[in-house]
């Protein structure tokens, strides 16, 4: 599963939308759990996701979804939603990563750090471990480099008592040690680009889209007062002003015919 | 088939210390390294064993399972022993070396890295496929929202494939199906097909992910301008025992043929 703050309000978007998503079964599975805790049925929810896939999907064979379905309807009362409002990282434990030499091991130890308390928070049960994809842990900590380095970043994690790994040889879960009270120093409010948002919290130049979110670079920094919208919600509204500007000028000619 | 052929847990139960030993020893509770292939599941199973030991090699002792191997037995660590007994031992697959595993092998390390050694020239310049034929920015958004669209749909049937062995003729009725609904949308946003063949190039061309959608949706108007752009001559290889192009134990020629126009011709 990725990591959502509120997936309750994440599956009420995606079936407003109707989409899909990247990771579809991901987001099926989060559609029944909406519906589930929307007091309806088992067998009712089974029918509501054909539809919704069909929906996303007019193509969609209901026949090839049906077994995944199913299952996903079978399980559909054993985990609940998650819906937090943030996750705390605590004054210690930023000193504790201060202590590391090397901007992408901090970042890292504090992606790490977050992630294994969004889990906690999820479940007591957790206790601290990782079970994010390696892969989509770089991601979110903003770090791009080779299969090596990142090996070696972890290793030198473990060496410093900051994590330590699964016993399993063929598991890369990794358990964080470095937890600890003390006062909130940041919430973390959006869990996307956590690497940026660590560097933001060190006074670098980032900033946060007022459209949706999540935390950018700014490439000029120089250039005065920062951007307010991320690339992605920029070329978007780009797009609707162009669609916009079309249709208007549509209508002038029609009526110019007229 | 009885259980204790292939179940290791029931193979222990066998009361009689011969029989049972001797089942133990023989029972084949893997399917063998070359079954991957047609498994999609077991080839998924063995390809995240591997990385993820590797990774876990990588992150503990600095060095990838296979240089682990090797290091003398004599200057491992203890650690470095049980990792490498625990990796045999949970191995998906039945690595030994029979015969089919063996051929499997030879196939695989004659292909491996092919394609990356044959894809290594230059960069490609997709222009030289384009009509010249302009179009709106409009007409771009649009079709962009049909290219996303179509990505997605790849995408959602590959969950299943990547799951189970889907037919292939299924399979390729499917696509068609898809292809042919694709085609009368795009038709609907821009009917000039030289201006739809520019378009899906500009879109598919200039960012990294697949460009079936462009040679899906114009494939015919990209050969037509490849073939103009030559004088409407094709050149390729035909059969040919006095051949001087040897490929795959066969001898070819280079045959041009002219397409098209007035001078249709064969150039013997
Ligand atoms: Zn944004």
């Amino acid at each position: 599963m990725s990591i959502e703050l509120n997936e309750y309000e994440w599956a009420e978007k995606m079936i407003g939308n109707r989409d899909l998503g990247k990771k579809p079964v991901e987001t099926l599975s989060r559609v029944a759990r909406y519906y589930y805790e929307n007091s309806y049925g088992k067998r009712d929810i089974r029918r509501r996701l054909d539809a919704f896939l069909l929906q996303c999907d007019p193509n969609a064979s209901l026949v090839h979804w049906s077994d995944t379905l199913d299952r996903i309807v079978r399980g559909v009362g054993r985990y609940k939603l998650v819906r937090m409002k943030e996750v705390a990282v605590h004054e210690p434990e930023l000193r504790r990563i201060e202590t590391l030499e090397g901007k992408q091991l901090r970042r890292l130890a504090f992606t790490l750090l977050c992630v294994a308390r969004y889990w906690d928070n999820v479940s007591e049960a957790n206790n601290h471990w990782v079970n994010t994809q390696d892969k989509e842990i770089m991601k979110l900590a903003n770090i791009a480099t080779s299969i090596k380095r990142q090996s070696a970043m972890m290793g030198q994690l473990r060496k410093l008592g900051f994590i330590r790994f699964s016993k399993k040889i063929d598991n890369l879960n990794v358990r964080v040690l470095f937890m600890e009270d003390g006062p909130d120093a940041i919430h973390i409010q959006d869990f996307r680009n956590l690497g940026y948002q660590y560097l933001k919290y060190c006074g670098e130049p980032y900033f946060e889209c007022v459209s949706c979110g999540i935390t950018e670079k700014i490439r000029e920094p120089n250039r005065g007062r920062p951007p307010k919208y991320c690339p992605a919600c920029a070329a978007q509204m780009r797009t609707r002003q162009n669609v916009n500007a079309v249709m208007r000028r549509r209508q002038v000619s029609e009526e110019v015919m007229r | 088939m009885p259980r204790e052929w292939h179940d290791r847990h029931a193979a222990n139960v066998i009361e009689e210390p011969e029989k049972r030993r001797l089942y133990q020893r023989t029972a084949v509770d893997k399917k063998p390294y070359f079954m991957r292939v047609i498994y999609p599941a077991l080839m998924n199973q063995y390809n995240t064993y591997i990385k993820n030991t590797n990774k876990n090699a990588m992150r503990e002792f600095g060095m990838t399972v296979e240089e682990l191997k090797a290091v003398p037995e004599a200057e491992r660590t203890e650690r470095q022993r049980d990792f490498l007994r625990y990796f045999d031992r949970s191995m998906p697959v039945g690595v030994s070396d029979c015969v089919m595993n063996r051929i499997c092998r030879r196939i695989e390390a004659e292909f491996d890295g092919y394609i990356g050694r044959h894809n290594a020239s230059t960069a490609f310049d997709y222009t030289i496929m384009k009509s010249g034929a302009e179009y709106s920015r409009g007409q771009l958004d649009a079709i962009v929202k049909l290219y996303e669209n179509y990505c997605q749909r790849l995408r959602s049937f590959a969950v299943f494939t990547s799951y189970e062995r889907v037919d292939e003729y299924d399979s390729f009725a499917r696509m068609q199906e898809m292809r042919q609904e694709f085609v009368s949308e795009c038709t609907k946003i821009c009917p000039d097909r030289r201006a739809l063949c520019d378009i899906v190039l500009d879109i598919c061309y200039r960012r990294n992910g697949t460009k079936r959608f462009a040679w899906e949706m114009c494939g015919d108007e990209i050969i037509e301008n490849l073939l103009e752009r030559h004088g409407g001559e094709l050149t390729f290889p035909e059969p040919d025992p006095e051949g001087d192009i040897v490929f795959a134990g066969e001898r070819f020629t280079r045959k041009t043929i002219r397409i098209g126009g007035e001078n249709e011709y064969r150039a013997e």
